[in-house]
């Protein structure tokens, strides 16, 4: 495969690959109702689902709770339960973070570019219920114009209402990192212009003020508009990269892997659930389907729902090119990530598991966001997957 | 009675000069670069030892240390 790259990533003095983030035209749901080029005008939007319904906070959380909506920025945290932590609370800020630093993830473009009043939707079923008045759009300088598309969007969705029921919603650019579209990291930007991850009280709050910040991913919304319809929002939003097309696709969760790397090669690697996530052969992957449980049943992970397919022929120039990308990615601010991930991807160059292993038990959970702790297991998936020979070999001893 | 509490690091300050394990070994662990050995999520500290993790948070010059009583 000469056509081989990773999104974002400098591979063995090879440029960086492009972002997924053109969409392939398939739509399973949320963008069930899109066309390619361009975005969703709010009448056609309104005439496919229908009317907003005006829900409390305990409606719309129990309608998160009925279709299990898990947080789709990676973390997978219950919709249900960040929404009832505002119960009683005075909400300042509803902030939509579509700041994907993943560079391996694209589907939050897609998203805003194609289904942008899907996406309000959600935010405003969030406002109606807190009864907060602001929206911040936190979006990162990424490739495209996707600010100047949601600013059409907005203005488009404003036109059809009365001057009291319009969106108060500004657009907030952060900078080009990895860990500035973690959560703590989005609202410390917000309020304190320095985009670093402190770790967030839960619920967060803003900085020197009493109130409390929502914040969820951009598909989070878009699937909590839909569940707020009595529509089952289940679909498997992906974004593929590597020794494929780069692309974002969204198909039923029934469907497997095989369907869409039908070049993978059983040897051939995918990394699962983006840079953070777990190495697997395909061999493993392929017959599986595209829904988070049956990936984790494989040993994988499905994060954001990222995943780049790696020849295996380039799997070591890979593993030592996302090491030193997530070491390099480190803010910098706690030692145990400073020191320690660099060290680690020294470790990942020599293909040294063992060393590997035991430097991410030292590194741990620690520090003020998890970017270690999910750097640490990632590099040593990486290896255990790249360097299957030694792995056996330690477990014999 | 005390109920106990949390060790709980404030990152972005500990600078790893691993006054705190010195303080109290056995409490507070330091690693090879001299940062404790406290999880993201702090330590639990039992109402035994809730004078010494006092006593722990208080050696550390940069204020990175923090003892969380339980019963706040």
């Amino acid at each position: 495969m000469n056509n081989w790259s990773l999104p974002g990533l400098e591979v063995g003095g090879a440029a960086a690959g492009p972002r997924p983030v053109a969409w392939d035209g398939h739509g399973h749901r949320l963008l069930s109702g899109a066309r390619l080029g361009g975005a969703v005008p709010p009448q056609a939007h309104l005439t496919q689902w229908g009317p907003l319904p005006g829900y409390s906070l305990e409606q719309l959380a129990l309608r998160a709770q009925h279709y299990a909506l898990l947080g789709a920025g990676g973390a997978a945290f219950p919709v249900h339960r960040k929404l009832r932590a505002m119960m009683n609370r005075r909400v300042g800020t509803v902030v939509i973070n579509g700041a994907e630093g993943e560079t391996c993830s694209g589907k939050d473009q897609v998203l805003l570019r194609h289904v942008p009043q899907l996406v309000l939707d959600g935010a405003e079923l969030v406002v109606r219920a807190t009864g907060c008045r602001r929206i911040v759009l936190r979006l990162s300088p990424g490739p495209g114009d996707t600010g100047r598309q949601m600013e059409h969007a907005i203005a488009a969705r404003n036109a059809t209402r009365s001057r009291g029921e319009r969106l108060n919603i500004s657009l907030s650019v952060g900078p080009d990192s990895f860990v500035a579209g973690e959560a703590s990291a989005v609202v410390n930007g917000l309020f304190t212009g320095n985009a670093v991850p402190t770790g967030l009280g839960v619920p967060p709050r803003q900085p020197r003020r009493r109130a409390y910040v929502y914040l969820s991913n951009v598909e989070t919304y878009a699937r909590l508009a839909v569940a707020a319809r009595g529509i089952d929002p289940g679909s498997a939003l992906i974004s593929l990269s590597g020794a494929t097309q780069p692309r974002v696709t969204e198909r039923a969760p029934t469907l497997r892997f095989a369907e869409l790397l039908p070049f993978a090669q059983p040897h051939d690697i995918v990394i699962t659930g983006g840079w953070h996530g777990a190495w697997l052969r395909a061999a493993r992957l392929l017959d599986t389907q595209l829904t988070p449980a049956a990936v984790a049943a494989h040993g994988g992970r499905w994060g954001a729902g990222a995943f780049v397919l790696v020849p295996s022929e380039q799997a070591v120039a890979a593993l030592i090119a996302v090491s030193q990308f997530l070491a390099q990615e480190s803010a910098g601010r706690c030692g145990p990530c400073r020191l320690g991930l660099p060290q680690l991807a020294g470790l990942a160059a020599r293909g040294d598991l063992e060393g590997a292993r035991a430097l991410a038990a030292e590194i741990g959970d620690r520090g003020a966001c998890g970017h270690p702790s999910a750097t640490s297991s990632a590099v040593v998936s990486a290896l255990e997957c790249v360097y299957p020979q030694r792995l056996q070999r330690s477990v014999a001893a | 009675m005390s109920a106990g509490g949390m060790l709980e690091v404030d990152w972005h300050r500990c600078q790893g000069l691993a006054m705190c394990a010195a303080a109290l070994p056995g409490l507070v662990d330091a690693d090879r670069w001299g940062y404790p050995r406290i999880s993201r999520r702090g330590s639990a500290v039992s109402p035994e030892r809730t004078a010494d993790a006092r006593w722990a948070a208080r050696s550390c010059p940069l204020a990175a240390l923090r003892f969380v009583p339980a019963d706040q």
